[in-house]
């Protein structure tokens, strides 16, 4: 049996939906490179040519993408070969891994509980061994929280280290591609060949410079965020405990900070968030990728039109319409000024933070992942925790959740780092040195 | 024009659910106590690319460069209806 093969039967027994289809073993030639033979899964709103582009909706059930993302080319210029596009909240739109038209993803960590999302497919697939690297997406944390909830790494490079081109837009100034990983030195090895000269087909690509030296903890301070610190759940407090004990041992210090207006994080990201989400989503009417319904059945384009998008889910139809909302006359100087400015303070919160700081240790979500279907008291829950992961897209920063340990009932916790702006190798030094160090 | 008929038509989309729109929206008052003054426009650079204009990463934009469709730079036009009177917006 080769390795594709026995990563599409691995893939195979993951319960739930995490698979959206299969790539055969011949579609690609083979290329060596840093990631020779290394299999990896591709979250299916990041097109491969000739293969589709579902972006976890029906509108988009038998679209068929027409060319290859230039990250996904990068990584298979390097060796990797991409085994199967992987499930996702639909449009990435959702933190729970069960938003997706194709099926809810299920968490192989933790049996019975959601995944996280909206990189719900990469995470599970990854977590349950099939693959060992997934291409995710990260728009407010939707690499980073499923990794966490199931118990992987997941980056979120600088805005503009990767290349674009190829991935489906959502919110076009807050995401970026991501990378979940069961492995730091192989996680490592993607960026890399990810982070390459300027991509003349997306105009927000500048890559990254070069790397210069590593990081060390010794003698380095850490920022250790105490926002919110009475709603943690009490296993990620342990976690952030431990993580900043093993920082003291390898030399570190420490000092408290708190956002500049944390409460206004998960307002404005959604604003700004939902926003270009309506006017990059205006695009699906079913013209370009294929209408469900035919033609000849409407009068006009328009009906033809809202037929088609009233295929796109109820979550994905909510955030079209908010967004088209706050940036009416009115409610544009209302809410998405507001927002932008809001946006600036925080950047800015993080720049003064970082000249006395060489990373924030956080936490990804307040608690471990939730039960599948499970409804919490407050409707905007799941809103609100996304404060801790969209603050660095926000601000355009890198950040990589990392797995430290179980909860009582099994479930991965993680803790989060977040540096400054294209320290992203630093980022991954820390990772690397704080898990060589819990092995101890 | 009401919120619900302007939303309806610029977003060719069935009726929202007004209860998790209101919910969202009383989420998005939180920013109230924010001064817009100094906020970008869309003229202004973004702070997260010094060197690339707002325009080109606002949200009004279809700009190839982002376009799934695309790949060789043609514009996809946004179909939206027809603006009617006193209805003012900026999508």
């Amino acid at each position: 049996m080769t390795v594709h093969e026995a990563c599409l039967a691995l893939a195979g027994n993951v319960p739930g939906y995490a698979v959206i289809d299969r790539i055969p073993e011949d579609t690609f030639s083979a290329k060596s490179g840093p990631l020779s033979g290394i299999p990896f899964a591709v979250k299916n709103n990041i097109c491969i040519k000739d293969f589709r582009l579902t972006c976890g909706s029906k509108l988009l059930e038998n679209y068929i993408s027409p060319y290859t993302a230039t990250a996904i080319k990068q990584l298979m210029d390097a060796g990797a070969i991409p085994v199967c596009t992987a499930n996702l909240d639909e449009f990435g739109m959702g933190s729970t891994g069960e938003y997706s038209a194709f099926g809810i993803v299920e968490n192989p960590a933790a049996p019975g509980f959601c995944t996280g999302g909206s990189s719900s497919g990469c995470a599970a697939l990854v977590a349950s061994g099939c693959v060992p690297l997934a291409m995710a997406s990260d728009t407010g944390g939707s690499a980073r929280l499923p990794a966490a909830h199931c118990g992987v790494l997941g980056l979120k490079p600088t805005y503009g280290a990767y290349s674009r081109f190829g991935l489906t837009a959502y919110a076009s100034s807050l995401e970026q591609i991501g990378i979940i990983s069961s492995d730091i030195s192989l996680m490592r090895k993607a960026h890399r060949c990810l982070c390459t000269d300027k991509d003349p087909l997306d105009a927000t690509h500048r890559g990254l410079p070069a790397h210069s030296a590593s990081f060390h903890f010794a003698n380095q301070k850490i920022a250790i965020l105490t926002d919110g610190t009475d709603r943690l759940d009490s296993s990620v407090s342990a976690a952030l405990l431990s993580a900043q004990e093993t920082m003291k041992h390898l030399g570190a210090s420490f000092c408290s900070c708190t956002f500049e207006r944390g409460h206004l994080i998960s307002p404005a990201y959604y604003v700004i968030a939902c926003a270009e989400a309506s006017a990059n989503l205006a695009r699906f009417t079913g013209l370009l990728t294929g209408s469900a319904h035919n033609d000849s059945e409407y009068t006009d384009w328009e009906r033809l039109y809202s037929a088609n998008r009233a295929l796109l889910g109820k979550e994905v139809q909510k955030r079209i319409a908010l967004g088209a909302y706050v940036l009416r006359e009115g409610a544009y100087e209302k809410y998405y000024l507001r927002a932008l400015q809001y946006r600036k303070m925080l950047t800015a919160w993080f720049e003064r933070l970082f000249q006395d700081c060489a990373l924030l240790l956080l936490p990804v979500s307040s608690t471990p992942a939730p039960g599948i279907s499970e409804k919490h008291a407050d409707s905007l829950f799941h809103y609100h925790e996304d404060q801790w992961t969209a603050c660095a897209n926000l601000a355009g920063l890198p950040a990589v959740s990392v797995p430290w340990g179980k909860d009582s009932l099994g479930r991965p916790v993680a803790i989060q780092l977040i540096a400054p702006a294209e320290h992203d190798e630093d980022l991954l030094d820390a990772a690397e040195k704080l898990l060589e160090a819990r092995k101890k | 024009m009401n919120q619900k008929n302007f939303l309806q038509k610029h977003t060719l989309l069935p009726p929202a659910d007004e209860q998790a729109l209101s919910a969202m929206l009383e989420m998005f008052q939180l920013l109230d106590e924010i001064s817009p003054d100094g906020a970008e426009t869309e003229s202004d650079f973004s702070p997260l690319r010094p060197d690339i204009p707002q325009e080109m990463i606002a949200p009004n934009q279809l700009s190839s460069h982002f376009s799934v469709f695309s790949p060789d730079g043609i514009e996809i036009p946004c179909i939206l209806p027809p603006k009617e009177e006193n209805d003012h917006d900026r999508a």
